[in-house]
């Protein structure tokens, strides 16, 4: 029969795992007293500082990872705490041994995945490591951010400046009722967290310009666009272009919406419009009018995108242009090609310092070219322009 | 120190983990001045093997056995197809309930062209993976 320090009488033997050792002096078996499992462990607890808050949480639950034993049986089969301890006894204090690929719940929240050949484990944690930054938490960065948590792309980045609207409410499904008046990007932050809490959310409540474009998308591996102007439009491709990253883009107008991947060396948008269409000549960056859903159409096709990019699977729409039509129900696809003149990925680029199109935005315009922009505005919003210098393809 | 391991474990690691396939095997390691003296095979009680390993009953038993022979306890587990390095979940977990343990892992992603692959590590309490340098030894 043991005797503690105190003198008091000892009958139950305590066996300390290696990890909690420091805590008791090196000891590997220490004496308890007799009684319940809830005494002896409070008794433990206050000879040996440091052990309650390896063997309890906050609330002073033992830890799901502890396991403790009674002659060599789990207390969660005998009657837990309250099991009672004769003299001579035998208990034993465990971690739990578990590791995995994915935690449990993962295991669950995935497994769609994991069935699929194409994406499996490996494809996952691919998903899992991957960093892609949205330009916009509105029309389209709100389906895409939400199915790219979904499928556990394991770090978002958002970038932008706005607070929620109540005419954000038709189409920018990140953000409800509740939000209105609220950054969009802590409005987002939350709906991933919801939807995710694996996701890992980085909120950059700022306007992008030049000068943090590059040391902002420098820290991601994909860039999904979801702007709304043609300033940012060009601002993003050309940073895409001269760091060498791939952007799925996306834009939308009215009753189309279009989809395209800028690989490096594969083409950018500049080189379809190498150039923003002049001053006066282009669209108001107030909107013309968005049909509710199809930005949900365009958004969810960028974040599939960005999923078969970091998987590696599929053919993206890398020299293809996805063109969509929501009163006509077509899909077009237009094949395009890197022009090797064009100003920034051509062969001899004349672009090779980001440009800040701020004219483009918020400034009066002449009431002589308002007739003219409406009429612009009617087939788009500063988001698209239809491509006409491209060939359809096959 | 270089950990040792005598040869005739860790063909039996790789065994372990080859019969297992392609689930994750897991079991005890019984270390003397830094020298694996047993092995010893637990079930994998996880709900999905393939993608995780948990001790049961058997494996804590084992444990406490190990120790009772005055032996520092080892882990082990297999990854039948990714990489002999812990996960992020292997680092989340045992960092929080076995720190600072010599851990064995055996990797299959390669057993088909250049073979089977055993690390040596240990995982502290900030998650951080200290890499071991494993002899593995004829006698």
């Amino acid at each position: 029969m043991a005797t503690s320090d105190l003198g008091v009488k000892m009958a139950v033997n305590v066996y300390i795992p290696t990890p909690y050792r420091a805590l008791t002096g090196g000891q590997a078996r220490v004496a308890g007293r007799p009684g319940t499992v809830a005494g002896l462990l409070a008794d433990l607890e206050s000879r040996f500082p440091g052990l309650r808050q390896r063997l309890r949480d906050d609330t002073g639950q033992l830890h799901r990872y502890i396991n403790v034993y009674v002659n060599n049986r789990e207390i969660d089969e005998l009657q837990g705490e309250q099991t009672a301890l004769n003299e001579g006894d035998e208990v034993s204090i465990i971690p739990a041994v578990a590791g995995g690929i994915f935690t449990e719940e993962q295991v669950k929240r995935y497994s769609r995945h994991l069935l699929l050949q194409d994406v499996g484990p490996l494809g996952q944690r691919k998903l899992m490591n991957a960093r892609v930054l949205l330009i916009g938490a509105g029309g389209l960065g709100s389906p895409a951010a939400l199915y790219l948590a979904a499928a556990g792309v394991g770090t978002i980045g958002i970038i932008d400046f706005d607070v929620v609207d109540h005419s954000n409410l038709q189409r920018q499904i990140l953000h409800g009722t509740d939000d209105v008046g609220r950054l969009k990007v802590e409005s987002a932050r939350d709906t991933i967290q919801n939807i995710n809490s694996n996701v890992k959310v980085e909120a950059h409540n700022m306007i992008l310009d030049s000068t943090n474009a590059l040391d902002l998308f420098k820290q991601y591996d994909y860039i999904v666009n979801g702007v709304d102007n043609f300033p940012a439009r060009y601002l993003a491709n050309d940073a895409v272009v001269m760091l060498g990253k791939t952007m799925i883009d996306g834009g939308i107008n009215q009753f189309e919406g279009l989809v395209s991947v800028y690989a490096p060396g594969q083409g950018c948008y500049r080189c379809l419009y190498p150039e923003p269409p002049p001053p006066g000549a282009a669209p108001s960056c107030a909107e013309a009018g968005v049909l509710g859903v199809l930005p949900g159409i365009v958004g969810s096709i960028e974040a599939l995108e960005t999923m078969k990019l970091i998987l590696g699977i599929g053919e993206p729409l890398i020299g293809r242009l996805l063109l969509f039509d929501a009163l006509t129900m077509e899909f077009r696809v237009l094949k395009t090609r890197r022009d090797p003149n064009c100003p920034v990925c051509g062969d001899h680029p004349t672009i090779t310092e980001l440009i800040d199109y701020h004219e483009y935005c918020g400034i009066p315009v002449p009431p002589e070219l308002e007739e003219q922009r409406a009429a612009d505005a009617s087939r788009s919003n500063g988001a698209v322009r239809t491509p006409e210098l491209v060939e359809a393809g096959e | 120190m270089p950990i040792q391991l005598p040869r005739s474990l860790a063909d039996a690691l790789v065994a372990h983990a080859r019969e297992g396939r392609p689930d994750e095997v897991c079991g005890v390691a019984g270390v003397r001045d830094g020298r694996v003296v047993r092995l010893e095979r637990a079930r994998n009680a996880a709900a999905t093997p393939q993608y995780r390993f948990t001790f049961g009953d058997d494996g804590y038993r084992l444990v406490m056995q190990v120790e009772r022979e005055d032996l520092d306890v080892g882990i082990y587990h297999s990854h039948p197809a990714s990489p002999a390095y812990p996960s992020a979940t292997d680092r989340a977990e045992m960092s929080a309930t076995w720190p600072d343990c010599l851990q064995l892992m055996v990797s299959l992603r390669h057993d088909d062209t250049t073979g089977p692959e055993v690390n040596a590590y240990r995982i502290d309490r900030d998650g951080n993976v200290v890499v071991e340098d494993l002899n593995i030894v004829d006698s």
